[in-house]
């Protein structure tokens, strides 16, 4: 049933959002360990795949079916002090900020799309 | 009990870090000239951080951090002063290992990232509310 | 007289309990299946919802957001139902009640 097929759409996003801050957490919380090199998350949504896939026109395609998942990365370059540590404070806080305002206009998107379900459904 | 918790969590032990850096450097500052009972110089604290990479916070994205131990630094500073009654045979005399100039920079560095910390821990407050809230 | 009432055809020679083969629906869904399908994803949607609230009283990590889009979408589903529910009742109402 395609009844929530608009609030699975943004659920994903949702996730990743949710995944980047708890990294950026991590990220501050050792932002004076030695040899600590900075997290980062990069999301793989299903659709970008399929359409790398598509383009080569030689090969028979399957399209496959991974959905979209998170790959946690580190940085291996960037500024390095004398302890081997390469967080950025202040890199870390303006991501932090950028993206919890990404989730709220997520979440908003989620709410009101189940807030209209709701209102289609009582005919009100 | 929620994903939430760990990621309070998280950010609690970079708070609790910092903040035993900063009493080990208020420490260092009032023993700069110090010496223990039995003649010996007062040694140095150095906190030691390590990252906690445990595989199922990891795949969370979660890496607290842990003081693994207070170290007590075993260098000393040989200052050459005769009349001092603490100079052994040649006239030096051992003192404590602190320079002022670098442990106020490291104060300053430790109050940063305790607020950057914070602040990130009050976002997660925010983002936690923010969705009972939106909860119908 | 036998050969005109032989010559009768038989009415109800295809009135037998199964469905004869030309009215079988070729595609499409009853409306049985259309409702049993829903009845089906409705309690999937309310059992996922159940689920994770034990889970999250027996102390599993369960992402926040995730617990609340679950619990909003079982209350969704739940409305649906409710009113299905109504409507069926009212066209059972309109039948009942028609004067034959």
């Amino acid at each position: 049933m395609g009844l929530f097929k608009g609030v699975d759409e943004v659920v994903p996003y949702l996730d990743y959002t949710w995944l980047k801050h708890k990294i950026i957490l991590s990220n501050l919380a050792n932002a004076d360990t030695p040899h600590y090199k900075e997290l980062n998350v990069r999301f793989v949504p299903f659709e970008k795949e399929l359409a790398l896939k598509i383009t080569n026109p030689k090969k028979q395609i399957q399209p496959v079916q991974t959905g979209p998942h998170f790959d946690i990365l580190e940085k291996e370059s960037g500024l390095v002090g004398n302890d081997r540590n390469n967080v950025s404070i202040e890199k870390q806080m303006a991501e932090a900020n950028a993206n919890y305002i990404a989730y709220e206009t997520y979440m908003k998107m989620v709410t009101d799309n189940i807030n209209e379900l709701n209102t289609a459904i009582k005919g009100q | 009990m929620l994903d939430i918790f760990n990621a309070f969590d998280v950010s609690a032990s970079g708070m609790y870090a910092e903040r035993i850096r900063m009493n080990t450097i208020a420490s260092n500052l009032a023993n700069y000239e110090s010496y223990k009972n039995d003649g010996t110089p007062y040694q140095k604290l150095e906190p030691v951080f390590q990252a906690v990479y445990d595989n199922n916070l990891l795949s969370d994205g979660l890496v607290p951090v842990n003081v693994s131990e207070i170290r007590q630094s075993n260098g000393f500073k040989l200052i050459y002063d005769p009349s001092n009654p603490h100079a052994n045979a040649q006239g030096y005399v051992r003192e404590p290992n602190i320079n002022v100039t670098t442990e106020m920079v490291d104060m300053i560095t430790a109050t940063q990232s305790y607020q950057a910390n914070l602040s990130a821990f009050n976002m997660t407050k925010n983002i936690a509310q923010f969705t009972i809230n939106s909860w119908t | 007289m036998d050969n005109i009432i032989k010559s009768i055809p038989d009415l109800f020679a295809n009135n037998s309990l199964e469905k004869p083969q030309n009215q079988k629906h070729k595609e499409g869904e009853t409306f049985f299946d259309v409702l049993s399908n829903f009845l089906n994803y409705t309690n999937e949607v309310q059992q996922t919802a159940e689920a994770t609230k034990k889970a999250i009283l027996e102390g599993a990590d369960i992402p926040l957001h995730d617990a609340v889009v679950q619990f909003d979408k079982a209350g969704v589903v739940l409305n649906l139902l409710v009113q299905v529910r109504n409507k069926l009742l009212d066209a059972y109402q309109t039948l009942i009640n028609t004067q034959v």
